[in-house]
Formats: C-alpha cells, sequence, structure tokens
C-alpha cells in the first residue's frame, strides 16, 4: 500500500519529495492546498471518504501514516 | 470603542494596576487576576455589551460539555468491544449524529445569529426606520469582539465535537479564555487549546519578559501613533472628499492606505502580545512581516494568521473532506476527466472561503467583491501552477535572483493595494468614482509643486511618515532573521537604555496625541 501511494503521490506532486521526512504537515513540506489534493487523489483512486477527523499530523505526516488511515478506511 | 482604548493613557494606568496586583497575587490564583481585567475592560465598553459574551460562551460551554458526555459513553463502550476504524466509526455514527443535531447545530446557528444580529443589525435597522421611526441604528448593540470571541467559541466547540479537545469543567476559566483582554479588540483568534495552556500555567516574575512585553508595546505604539495615525490623516482627506482629488494624489492615498493598514495592524498586534508577554502569557503569532510575502497565498499566510488558520480548521479542511466535494469531484471525473475534477476539486473549498472572508470583513457587495479578488487570484495561482512554471520556463526567466524576488514583493504590494481599492472607498459606487478620479488627469507635478503638502500632512509630517517606513522595513528585514529584542538585550547596558529613551522620547515627541487630537481607533476593531 505504502508504495502504491508513494508513486501515486509522486506522480501528482513531482516537486514534493514525500520521503524527505516523516514530518510532512510539521516541516510545512505539505500545506493546506497539497493535502486537499491528497485527499482528492485518495478518495478517487481507493473509493474511500476521509472524514475530517482523520485529517492529522499523524495520518498526513508521512507514506507510512497515509496507508494506515487508507487500510484503515478501507477495513 | 471601548474606554480603555488601548492608545488611552487610562488604559496604560488600568495595565500597571493589574499587573503589580497580578504578581502580588499567588501563582496558581492569577488567572483570576486576569479574569478580573477581562471583565473589567469588557464593561468599561459598556455594560450592555456583556449579555452577549455571557450568553454565547455559556452556551458553547454547556453544548461542549454535553456533546463530550454523549461521546463518552459510547466510546467506552466501543472500547470494551476493541472496535477499531472502520467498524468503530459505525458504531459511533449514531451518538455523532444525535450531538450533531441536538447540541452541534443549535449552538453554531444561536451564536451565528447573534453575530448576524450585531453585524446586519444596524442595516436591517436603517431600512425599517424608513418606514418606523420609532427603530434606530443606535438600538443595535455591537459587542466588543464579537467577531473574535465568536469564531474562537465555534472552534472550541467542533473541536469537541470532532473529538481534538477535552471540554473544560471551569465556566470562570472558559470565560477566561474568550475574553481575555488583550486579544478581545483585534485578535488573535485564540485557538482554546492553545491560549488555556497560556493562561493557566503558572508564570512566575521574569524581569527580562516584562522588558521585552514593554519594548514590543513601544514598538506597536511607534507604528500606530507615529506612522499609522499620520498616514490616516491623508487618507481621510482623500478618501473623505474624492471628488476634489485626481490622478496621482489619489494613487499615493490608495498606496498610503496600504502602509495605514499594515501599520495599524501590526502595531495592534504588538501592543496585545507585549501586554501580554509581561503576564508571562505567548500569544499566537498573527503577523508576519507580510509585504515580504512572493505571491498572494503566501501573504494571507502571514496577515491575520489566526483568522486564516480559523478558516482552515473549521471551513476549509472540513469542505476539503466533505461528502458533497466528493460527490461533485467524482461527477466531474466521470463526464468530463480526471483533470478538470481535480482543478474542481481544489477550487471550492477556497471559493468558499473567501467568499465568507469577504463578508467577515464587511457586509456591503463591496467586501463581496474583494473576496472574489482574492478568490480568483489564489485559486488561479494553484490550479494553474504548471501553466505559469511552463511561461516562466518558456519566457527564460530566473525565478531565483534578488532582482525577481523584489518584483515578486511588489507585485503582492500592487495585488494588495488594488484589494483596498475596493474596500476603503465604502461602498462599490464610490470604488468607481475613485478610479474614475484616478483617471481623470495626468498630474506628476504634484511631487514637486506642494500639493503632496496640503492634504493633512505638511513636508515635516511626510518625511517622518517616510523616514518611519523605512526604520520599520529595517527592523522587520532584521526580525526575519532574528529577535531584535535579544540583539538589544546582547547590546551594553549604556547603548540599550539609549535605544528605550529614544523609542520612548520617538513616541512621545512625534506620537499624535493630546488634548484636541481624537487617536484613531484600531481599523480591525470594527470586525
Amino acid at each position: 500500500m505504502e508504495e502504491k501511494i508513494l508513486n501515486l503521490l509522486s506522480e501528482e506532486y513531482p516537486d514534493i519529495d514525500f520521503t524527505a521526512s516523516e514530518h510532512l504537515v510539521d516541516d510545512g513540506i505539505l500545506d493546506s492546498v497539497s493535502i486537499t489534493g491528497i485527499v482528492a487523489t485518495l478518495t478517487m483512486e481507493f473509493g474511500i471518504t476521509i472524514p475530517y477527523e482523520e485529517l492529522d499530523e499523524d495520518n498526513f505526516n508521512s507514506i507510512a501514516g497515509l496507508a494506515r488511515m487508507v487500510e484503515k478506511l478501507q477495513a | 470603542m471601548s474606554f480603555l482604548s488601548f492608545t488611552t493613557m487610562l488604559f496604560l494606568i488600568f495595565l500597571a494596576v493589574f499587573t503589580v496586583i497580578y504578581y502580588m497575587t499567588p501563582l496558581r490564583f492569577r488567572w483570576l487576576v486576569l479574569l478580573a481585567a477581562s471583565t473589567v475592560f469588557y464593561l468599561s465598553a459598556g455594560i450592555e455589551k456583556m449579555p452577549f459574551i455571557l450568553i454565547t460562551s455559556l452556551l458553547v460551554f454547556l453544548s461542549a460539555r454535553q456533546i463530550n458526555k454523549t461521546f463518552d459513553a459510547l466510546e467506552q463502550e466501543a472500547d470494551e468491544k476493541q472496535l477499531t476504524g472502520k467498524k468503530r466509526m459505525d458504531f459511533l455514527a449514531p451518538v455523532k449524529k444525535k450531538c450533531r443535531n441536538y447540541y452541534l447545530i443549535p449552538t453554531i446557528v444561536l451564536t451565528v445569529g447573534i453575530l448576524c444580529y450585531c453585524k446586519l443589525g444596524a442595516s436591517v435597522l436603517q431600512i425599517l426606520h424608513k418606514n418606523i421611526s420609532a427603530w434606530t441604528i443606535s438600538d443595535v448593540i455591537i459587542p466588543l469582539g464579537v467577531s473574535y470571541y465568536t469564531f474562537s467559541c465555534i472552534g472550541y466547540l467542533l473541536d469537541i465535537y470532532w473529538r481534538k479537545q477535552k471540554p473544560i469543567n471551569n465556566y470562570g476559566k472558559y470565560f477566561l479564555c474568550v475574553s481575555y483582554f488583550p486579544q478581545i479588540v483585534q485578535g488573535p483568534i485564540a485557538k482554546y487549546s492553545r491560549l488555556s495552556d497560556e493562561l493557566f500555567k503558572e508564570h512566575p516574575f521574569n524581569f527580562t519578559q516584562v522588558c521585552f512585553g514593554i519594548q514590543l508595546m513601544l514598538y506597536g505604539y511607534f507604528k500606530k501613533l507615529v506612522i499609522a495615525d499620520r498616514l490616516a490623516l491623508f487618507t481621510d482627506q482623500v478618501f473623505g472628499n474624492i471628488s476634489k482629488y485626481e490622478g496621482f494624489l489619489v494613487i499615493i492615498a490608495l498606496v498610503f492606505s496600504s502602509f495605514q493598514i499594515y501599520m495599524d495592524f501590526s502595531a495592534c498586534m504588538d501592543i496585545v502580545q507585549g501586554m501580554s508577554q509581561i503576564f508571562g502569557i505567548k500569544l499566537e503569532n498573527n503577523f508576519n512581516h507580510p509585504f515580504f510575502s512572493k505571491n498572494a497565498t503566501e501573504f494571507w499566510r502571514r496577515w491575520h494568521i489566526t483568522l486564516g488558520a480559523w478558516y482552515k480548521d473549521y471551513i476549509y479542511l472540513p469542505i476539503v473532506t466533505s461528502g458533497w466535494l466528493a460527490k461533485i469531484t467524482a461527477k466531474v471525473k466521470e463526464t468530463k476527466g480526471k483533470e478538470l475534477a481535480k482543478k474542481v476539486n481544489s477550487a471550492i473549498p477556497p471559493a468558499v472561503v473567501w467568499l465568507l472572508t469577504g463578508l467577515w470583513h464587511g457586509t456591503g457587495w463591496n467586501y463581496i467583491v474583494w473576496g472574489v479578488y482574492w478568490g480568483a487570484i489564489t485559486i488561479s495561482a494553484t490550479i494553474f501552477a504548471k501553466q505559469y512554471r511552463k511561461i516562466a520556463d518558456l519566457l527564460h526567466i530566473n525565478t531565483t535572483t534578488a532582482a525577481y524576488q523584489y518584483f515578486q514583493m511588489i507585485r503582492t504590494f500592487f495585488i494588495f493595494t488594488i484589494g483596498r481599492l475596493i474596500t476603503v472607498p465604502g461602498t462599490l459606487k464610490n470604488t468607481a468614482a475613485t478610479i474614475a478620479q484616478i483617471f481623470k488627469c495626468f498630474n506628476p507635478w504634484i511631487f514637486w509643486d506642494g500639493s503632496l503638502y496640503k492634504m493633512g500632512l505638511d513636508y515635516k509630517d511626510l518625511c517622518i511618515v517616510i523616514i518611519g517606513l523605512l526604520f520599520v522595513r529595517k527592523i522587520s528585514m532584521l526580525q526575519e532573521k532574528a529577535s531584535v529584542r535579544n540583539m538589544i538585550a546582547n547590546r551594553n547596558l549604556v547603548l540599550r537604555w539609549f535605544i528605550y529613551y529614544a523609542a520612548f522620547f520617538a513616541i512621545i515627541i512625534l506620537g499624535l496625541y493630546g488634548s484636541g487630537y481624537d487617536a484613531s481607533d484600531f481599523i480591525y476593531t470594527n470586525f
């Protein structure tokens, strides 16, 4: 799952190095605009609905966090 | 405006008295001193304003507790059943719906209703007054800081509902968070979790912090009384009599109005943060040299930071994750393709936010146009980012040079000033009249024929304004790199005290105040 999400997002955002940090939000690598795009991409790709409660740093700080969130919402 | 306005001597006496009481009180009771000070400050704006803030805060306080209580019971059951992921979400869905329908929505509707009454009441009564003469505009009570505390309360309630925050059980403490006097006038808009940590932490007396706080206040007073209020004389003269002025005089007034609001707002934030620092309480940063921004998006990350953060947390991101946006995106993807779906998905949340931001600043059509204007600029920057990059490549523009970055800053200032053109004249009709006046004649001679010195500011005043602006720019550049107050603290005693005296006397000698002069209200106070 991690690899799939990494490929997906790297293709979408070539300027962002998603592996550069484990604190993508805290380090300011992801802003609200890129988070909007990530939510849209994951929603369209995996057919999930991401509730607002899931928009936290734990989930968006790393690809691993995003993968965990997607798996949780698919379960 | 409160008689305890930040720019009055009475306010400084009030602050000094409560600072002494604060540090004489045992550490764990100090929040009570702040509560008393905030209550006195609020009452000074008029006792009739007090019920509004009391009702809103009490309503939100009780509703938050009830939401938490309702959630707690079922969450405990979910824990016992060891439910996780989607199963847990489904299990909690009915209680979430109950909390939303019984507590969250009614409370938000009521608090926003009070806010709308305060913001729209005058306009509505103006219409009614034509028919029923017994109703006058003065019947509408506008509570001090109504937008700020309403937003803060709604944020707190939503955080409880989204389970991001535990509620507080002491109403006195909650009321202090809502009404904390340094920030009630024009922000920052407090995020409950951060402010409560600061307010209820024990703050022993720290001489350095007190000195730093006073320094920041002095700097704020300098910006307000020496620069902003001087610029106000010029801009009031032009925009108050727009038919008399034309060409470059109007352009200069517009540019001055941009500097005026910048100085006014940043001055208030310095005063607010400084006075709070005297109590050892660190407030959130609300202003971070926005004129250094290279684009509109960055500008709004630096200007009124807490308002932007509020919109992001409570409007923008909830829309991003909303079911209706997902449905629209899916439909566009099906019919028009993935690329357009992504663009629509990126455009809708900021469009809503900008419309609401416009309405927050005012209720006239000019504010809606202002919101659309900023929305169009920031949204186009996002959805056409790739195209803009391609254009820069095609034209071989090196975007890393200092010259290009200066160009970007000037461009941002220009965009901001056009925004001022939409709001400063007061109505769209006046904006059109102002544009007409700008193009009425080409009069560059006003720069040397002395016309500039007949606009409320003489030659000496204009020099003070220009030197003041250059001084603030220099300090801002230093602040971008490091803390200027720390730099001063590391200097020798003689130089340090020379700087303090220089700052103090600059305000005393160059500031606009005293009998016969009424310091302008801070511009953002009226929001």
